[in-house]
């Protein structure tokens, strides 16, 4: 009986950490690393089995509000030679944004030096980026891992509207 | 040695010559009391295998010209360095390898046979220089001319345009070598600062190779990759980037995309041509004189 007891409270612990873990993931930290997916979306960061390489919906860029009442908008954005799709993305100022990275095809980049903010773009795996844009303006994004003959065409808009 | 301007001029009806000189006893030779005077020529992205025809019609032809009238000149240079892009990049292993065969067989040509290459992402980030090194040899590579050290930078082989570790060490052995004021010369082909990374105008780890060669005073660095002249300091080394052979790029940030800009068939080879730069030590202030392709 002790036993099935300590079970269940090692269980109820690690509940306790994971959703503690999803909190402090959640809030909008500025920076590129892969994080743990937030409590609106699914975990899919490392993981090929889950990642969706269909091209992007209207759904995938959406706003989209999280259980801790942050919101963030978090969007699908799947890099091929030589293309960001969709290759323009509009948000507010303020606002968290999750941009959820994959390659349909080859490893590429996804470089925004105006926010200091690069990522690979990896075949069959989600990365996530996460980060609060704090200033307006149109600013450019651009493949930063060499793919070949049209390399030098594969760049995106990022429109950050008030 | 003299250079005379008449020289220079014809350089730039080639497009894309870039002609850097010293003048005057020791001037490069920084600490050798051996070191003369000399100058060399830097070539850069001549993109062998490029077709375009509303770029650049003369594609098949701009390399020649440029070989012929340098090797018209009246005083051959020391050297020639080519600084990167040798050829136009393709997915196809047996054409990268064709035009790397085709061009070193035009550059045969030159009469001045001390060459020193050095490879673009257009030659070697798909494969990370295999093919580029069967041709031409190692990627990263120094050597010395009349009292100046060169050091040949590889930052385009790896595909994230990092220089890496390895070499970065490589670079720290090498410099502790030298005199803290040893004239030292770094070609590379990507710029070591951060010109326009929203048009990969870059390296990811450049701002290491600056710090390691800050603490030596008289160093300049000379690239290519941008297609067009641009002169920045970062402290105290200066860089300065080269026109190509091929076709010019728009400045940066200057347009939204980073486009080739179109033939001007009323002024061939606009945006096209070269410079001179004499070097005037023991300070390490480089005259620069920029020539218009029209006086060619």
């Amino acid at each position: 009986m002790k036993r099935i007891l300590a079970l269940i409270l090692i269980a109820l612990a690690e509940v306790a950490l994971v959703a503690a873990s999803l909190f402090l993931t959640g809030c909008g930290a500025n920076n590129t690393e892969q994080k743990p997916a937030s409590a609106s979306a699914p975990s899919t960061t490392n993981s090929s089995s889950t990642a969706n390489n269909s091209s992007p919906s209207a759904a995938d860029t959406k706003a989209s509000q999280n259980a801790a009442s942050v919101k963030e908008t978090v969007i699908r954005l799947t890099a091929k030679r030589f293309e960001y799709s969709p290759s323009q993305i509009t948000v507010k100022k303020g606002t968290p944004v999750v941009i959820e990275l994959i390659s349909k095809d080859r490893l590429h980049g996804f470089n925004l030096p105006d926010f200091k903010i690069r990522s690979d773009a990896k075949p069959n795996e989600v990365t996530r980026v996460r980060f609060v844009p704090d200033k307006t303006g149109t600013f450019t994004f651009a493949c930063d891992v060499y793919c070949g003959d049209g390399h030098e065409d594969m760049t995106g808009t990022l429109v950050v509207t008030d | 040695m003299e250079v005379n301007r008449r020289d220079f001029i014809k350089l730039a009806g080639l497009g894309g010559v870039v002609l850097v000189s010293a003048a005057g006893c020791n001037k490069l030779g920084g600490g050798d009391p051996k070191g003369e005077d000399f100058y060399f020529v830097q070539l850069s992205d001549t993109h062998w295998g490029f077709e375009g025809p509303a770029i650049n019609p003369d594609a098949q032809g701009t390399l020649k010209k440029a070989i012929a009238a340098v090797n018209s000149l009246d005083q051959q240079p020391d050297f020639i360095v080519f600084t990167g892009d040798l050829t136009h990049t393709t997915d196809d292993a047996q054409q990268r390898h064709d035009r790397m065969s085709q061009f070193r067989d035009i550059v045969g040509g030159l009469k001045t046979k001390q060459i020193y290459y050095m490879a673009g992402e257009h030659d070697a980030s798909l494969d990370r220089g295999e093919v580029y090194q069967q041709f031409f040899g190692k990627l990263n590579y120094t050597f010395d001319h009349k009292g100046v050290h060169f050091v040949v930078l590889d930052n385009v082989s790896d595909p994230t345009a990092s220089v890496g570790d390895a070499q970065l060490k490589w670079l720290q052995d090498d410099l502790n070598q030298q005199k803290p004021d040893a004239r030292i010369v770094v070609l590379t082909h990507r710029p070591l600062f951060d010109l326009y990374p929203q048009w990969d105008w870059a390296t990811r780890d450049g701002a290491k190779v600056v710090d390691a060669l800050m603490p030596h005073k008289n160093v300049t660095v000379f690239y290519g990759h941008i297609h067009q002249e641009n002169h920045y300091m970062t402290g105290h080394i200066a860089h300065h980037s080269a026109k190509s052979l091929m076709f010019p790029l728009p400045a940066p940030g200057s347009l939204p995309k980073r486009i080739p800009l179109p033939w001007d068939a009323s002024q061939p080879y606009k945006g096209l041509g070269y410079r001179e730069i004499e070097a005037d030590v023991p300070k390490p202030d480089y005259k620069i004189t920029e020539f218009p392709v029209t006086k060619g």
